[in-house]
């Protein structure tokens, strides 16, 4: 080959290089959102959703604090970090955190944590898996935990209340639950979660729990069959 | 000799002009969103679009907060009985082999003591209601989805 076609083929190859780069490039990025009253701040990987921040804190909006995780996270894809490099941990019963080569990415506070009905470590979690699969990686699959055949058939039915997930205590109507006897038995009430598909579709999601607390065990079994609601005179 | 145009003349440029036409609209259709389907082809046509992305998520959500589902789980239209037509959606659960066979879930609501309001879900194995509707066991409902026009 002559000098001009190594430069040809050269030049070929740094076209390429550049088209691959663009086209994985992972770039960060934060936008407001309001539900409700509230405002919220979302954290953005690739345009896909990864966390979303409700609560403004150490004098930094909702907004404010997502768009400092953004510049954490385009700071880290800057420096060539990839999704191998996340990691969560925990710091106390009250925080855990998602670093990024040992630097802090975001912090999951039990407040974040009761709205999503779940611990702080486990939303820590969560945000680091919706991160990873932004980024194009793989989440590590866990092992599943052998459980014995559930059984759902109907046996027995029982009226419990219903109690919102976000505000445990707060009863905000009643359920019929079925399943097998033994598990409709631990059924002390059905935990209400509302999540949003699309901006269309509102989901009501109903778990018998075996007790009412902001971390309920699911009853597996027992499924709802009705909804009660009590018209207040008003 | 006859060119194709000579032989078929316009009928030919009107099946061109058909086909751009439904090409461009089924582009069309892809394009639009969840709210745009929602209000030109109903509830119906949107749930059994996306009913493998909404079981999805209501998955990953109870995932998410440790409450997962130990059973197959399928998302199905609710058809309001005495009322007709589909009125929104639910997520059921159950016995896999059951679970395969649900069509809709059937709405019975009902009134007692003039305050108290029920809604009886039933998952059956039809998509049409003529009569009480018969339920099939070992399913139960996991959610109920509103769709918000």
């Amino acid at each position: 080959m002559n000098k001009r076609g190594l430069w040809r083929v050269a030049l070929a190859l740094a076209t390429l290089m550049c088209v691959a780069a663009t086209a994985f490039a992972v770039e960060a990025a934060a936008r407001t959102r309001t539900w409700g009253d509230r405002e919220e701040g979302e954290v953005l990987v690739n345009d896909a959703v990864v966390m979303r921040i409700r609560s403004a804190a150490g004098g930094y909006s909702a907004t404010q604090r997502a768009e400092l995780v953004a510049a954490r996270l385009n700071g880290a894809f800057a420096a060539g970090e990839s999704w191998q490099d996340l990691r969560i941990g925990q710091v106390n019963d009250e925080q855990a955190v998602v670093t990024k080569q040992g630097r802090l990415i975001v912090t999951a506070d039990r407040f974040h944590a009761q709205v999503n009905g779940t611990t702080p470590t486990m939303l820590a979690r969560a945000w680091e898996t919706n991160l990873v699969q932004a980024m194009g990686g793989e989440v590590a699959a866990q092992a599943a935990p052998v459980s014995p055949e559930v059984d759902w058939e109907r046996q027995a039915d029982k009226i419990v209340p219903i109690f919102s997930i976000g505000t445990p205590g707060v009863s905000i109507g009643a359920a019929r639950v079925v399943g097998p006897a033994a598990q409709v038995g631990k059924v002390k009430a059905v935990a209400q979660v509302e999540a949003q598909f699309k901006d269309v579709v509102r989901a009501h999601i109903y778990i018998p729990v075996s007790s009412i607390s902001t971390h309920p065990e699911r009853v597996q079994g027992a499924s709802v069959e009705a909804l009660i609601d009590y018209n207040m005179p008003f | 000799m006859k060119t194709l145009r000579d032989r078929f003349g316009g009928r030919l440029m009107l099946v061109v002009v058909a086909l751009v036409v439904v090409a461009l609209m089924s582009g069309t259709v892809y394009a639009l969103d969840i709210g745009s389907l929602l209000k030109i082809f109903g509830i119906g046509y949107v749930v059994k679009t996306f009913s493998g992305d909404i079981n999805s998520f209501i998955n990953k959500t109870l995932g998410e907060r440790g409450a997962e589902i130990r059973g197959a789980t399928k998302v199905v239209p609710i058809l309001s009985v005495g009322g007709g037509g589909f009125i929104g959606a639910a997520q059921v659960v159950g016995v896999p082999s059951k679970v395969q066979t649900i069509k809709a879930v059937a709405q019975v609501e009902a009134k007692f003591q003039d305050r108290f309001r029920m809604r009886v879900l039933i998952p059956i194995s039809t998509e049409t209601v003529s009569g009480a509707p018969k339920g099939v066991s070992g399913v139960g409902v996991s959610t109920v989805l509103d769709f918000g026009i």
